[in-house]
């Protein structure tokens, strides 16, 4: 990937280059960073020392074109990075921490750094931290050091205990006027037990847990839906800004959690819905594919029965987003309902059958397996 | 209140090892401890103290010992000094595992070789855990929930599932013969809890199923009464039927057990499903019930109002 692609094609146009010549620059490029296997980021292509580190590294893979094309593709980049906007390719951005570097945590981090903020990043695994600092970002040894002289520190880590635990270290760095920000998926009360936790000792917590999974995140289209004070949606929303497209202040602490909560309520139904028209359409003898195409156009249309239906008629039950972990999910809204008294018998149906999956090996498949339990149970295999 | 007379140990008085030494034998009286003095606690102790043991007990609240005639300890710890069996029947994992394993618990006074009979519903994990943990000093554990409800308990008809040792089991057995009839060995810890999550699964969607069955009879317009009179004599006999049918037909919705116990339980068989993988669709839908009762403010309430929850729709 080459981190701000549009800009550098802009900046090699104003040269007055044919557009040919625009896409042969680009294209190097992105040879460079296939034999190099990094990102071409603004931090790694800074100067004519850089461009010449990494000529001597591609003249080994005897890259297809010349040498002499490569360089001045890199050139090009260090010229663009030079005079472009100067201000967004790493004066102003924030000092951000960011712990956690999995599916989701290291494109989400990876955008950060796109975005110019300075990134110090920590994950459990030490491996998982080499694809950031080779793109950039500074590699702490503990969550607390991850939080220490930054002003915003992020973490996407897998469950409630996790957060707890890297908050706990983040708490004790002692860092005056910090913002933390759990973009995990876990209970609302959770978040909230945490949030009082971190006010004591004087960080301001929120939670701001995300949709639009491995492929949102990527693309920094992710939704945001944070719980928390004014204070600390406006210090994170520049970093929100890099990671997602449709960011909401849902409310106060917990609010976030409660909102993603009642999401999965909707994508966990939704998709068992989708799964039994199916089912229903297959066992009568009718076409899946066109009933999905007729509902479509009808009141019954969904990015659900759109995106998922197509995959399972597929049949590409690769992840997305794993079944085990959307159990995970469900098991938060029914324990929540236990605690308040709230009669949701959609919900509890919805989660034994994702329970079932889990049990009988479709964990880690993607939530939309469950079709394949469905037809497991109606003998439609 | 405080007794000054020396505990005669039993660990002196035995062989150190082996299931010959029956704690309770006819006739030998016994310091039994005893933590729980609810509504299913207070008879069971006095079914032990009538038995002619020498009752001992501690509450959390004071008041809640009141008129007993046994030794009230200052701690679960002092407690568990003077007794070489210690029954505990309180209401949540946590709960239990504050009494057996906290800061002046049980563990802190019994000695090695000692028997703790958990008769609480909490999760099974829980009771191997505070298993595991008493075991290190040497303190037996043995997971023992009831089924049979304050009339049982009051009855000394309780059925009685153990999870433990079979030969610590045995020791006690004589004592568990005071509280009730059916005293099965289910498996290792734990093991008597899953025992009762499926008596509760089971146990609550018949009621649920009779709810239903006694709202349909009703807005059809036919007797409640005869509806559950007849059923009685067929296959859809139950005791659930006998028993909460006839509060569900009578409109009686006092406790007998409290709903919200049963709301608690759920929480505990839904998390146990959860970690075995395994779809209890019948269960979840009931817990949603449930979780409407709740919602009502009918907690305190007996199970049977199962049936207003339906009555609301």
């Amino acid at each position: 990937m080459i981190f701000f692609e549009k800009e550098y094609r802009e900046f090699i146009q104003r040269q007055s280059l044919g557009a040919d010549t625009v896409d042969s620059y680009v294209s190097y490029l992105k040879s460079v960073s296939r034999i190099i296997d990094q990102d071409i980021t603004p931090q790694l292509l800074r100067s004519e020392r850089d461009v010449e580190r990494i000529r001597a590294q591609i003249e080994d893979k005897r890259p297809a074109g010349s040498i002499a094309n490569f360089r001045s593709a890199m050139r090009q980049y260090v010229a663009f990075v030079e005079e472009f906007d100067q201000p967004r390719l790493g004066k102003r951005g924030m000092k951000i921490g960011f712990i956690g570097l999995g599916i989701m945590g290291r494109p989400m981090a990876l955008n950060l750094l796109k975005g110019c903020h300075e990134v110090t990043v920590w994950a459990r695994r030490a491996e998982s931290m080499r694809p950031l600092l080779d793109a950039g970002a500074k590699g702490a040894s503990s969550p607390t050091e991850a939080a220490r002289g930054n002003e915003l520190v992020i973490s996407m880590v897998a469950d409630a205990p996790d957060v707890a635990e890297v908050m706990r270290g983040v708490a004790s760095a002692e860092q005056a006027g910090l913002v933390a920000v759990d973009m995990s998926t876990i209970a609302p009360a959770a978040a909230r037990r945490i949030g009082e936790k971190l006010a004591a000792a004087g960080v301001d917590f929120m939670d701001a847990p995300v949709s639009g999974g491995e492929v949102g995140a990527i693309a920094g289209t992710l939704s945001i839906m944070a719980g928390g004070t004014e204070a600390a949606f406006a210090k994170a929303k520049p970093a929100f800004e890099c990671m997602g497209k449709n960011i909401v202040h849902v409310g106060a602490s917990g609010a976030g959690q409660v909102a993603k909560a009642a999401n999965q309520i909707l994508t966990g139904m939704g998709v068992l819905a989708v799964a039994e028209a199916f089912a229903f359409a297959a066992k009568n003898g009718v076409d899946r594919s066109r009933v999905r195409e007729a509902l479509l156009g009808g009141f019954a249309y969904s990015k659900i029965l759109e995106n998922h239906g197509q995959r399972m008629l597929d049949r590409n039950f690769k992840p997305g987003f794993k079944s085990w972990m959307h159990e995970k999910d469900l098991n938060i809204v029914m324990q929540t309902a236990h605690e308040l008294g709230l009669c949701l018998p959609g919900s509890a149906a919805t989660a034994q059958m994702f329970n079932a999956m889990v049990g009988s090996g479709l964990g880690e498949e993607d939530s939309i397996a469950v079709l394949k339990l469905l037809e497991r149970l109606s003998g439609q295999e | 209140m405080s007794v000054t007379t020396p505990t005669p140990s039993l660990r002196s008085a035995a062989p150190p090892e082996g299931a010959e030494r029956p704690l309770g034998r006819p006739g030998g009286a016994l310091k039994v401890g005893f933590i729980g003095l609810g509504a299913m606690g207070r008879p069971m102790a006095l079914h032990l103290q009538r038995a002619g043991h020498d009752l001992h007990v501690w509450a959390r609240r004071p008041e809640s010992a009141a008129g007993l005639p046994a030794t009230v300890c200052a701690t679960p710890a002092e407690l568990g000094r003077r007794c070489a069996l210690v029954f505990t029947i309180i209401t949540s994992s946590a709960d239990v595992e504050a009494v057996a394993l906290g800061a002046d618990g049980l563990i802190e006074g019994m000695a090695p070789d000692s028997v703790l009979v958990d008769c609480s519903t909490i999760a099974p994990d829980a009771a191997r855990h505070i298993a595991a943990r008493l075991a290190e000093r040497g303190i037996h554990l043995l997971d023992a929930p009831v089924s049979g409800g304050a009339q049982g308990a009051s009855d000394a008809t309780l059925a009685i599932m153990a999870g433990g040792d079979a030969a610590v089991l045995d020791r006690v057995r004589p004592l568990l013969a005071c509280l009730g009839q059916r005293i099965v060995h289910i498996g290792p810890n734990g093991a008597g809890q899953v025992a009762k999550a499926c008596n509760q699964m089971i146990m609550v969607a018949a009621i649920e199923a009779a709810a239903e069955a006694l709202r349909l009879a009703a807005a059809s317009g036919v007797d409640c009464a005869k509806v559950r009179q007849a059923l009685a004599g067929g296959s859809a006999a139950s005791r659930v039927l006998d028993v909460m049918g006839e509060r569900m037909v009578r409109r009686d919705f006092a406790a007998g057990i409290e709903a919200r116990l049963h709301h608690k339980d759920f929480g505990l068989v839904l998390e146990a499903a959860r970690k075995s993988g395994v779809p209890v669709p019948l269960t979840a839908t009931v817990a949603q019930q449930l979780n409407a009762l709740m919602a009502q403010g009918w907690d305190r309430d007996d199970t049977a109002s199962l049936l207003r929850v339906l009555e609301l729709a």
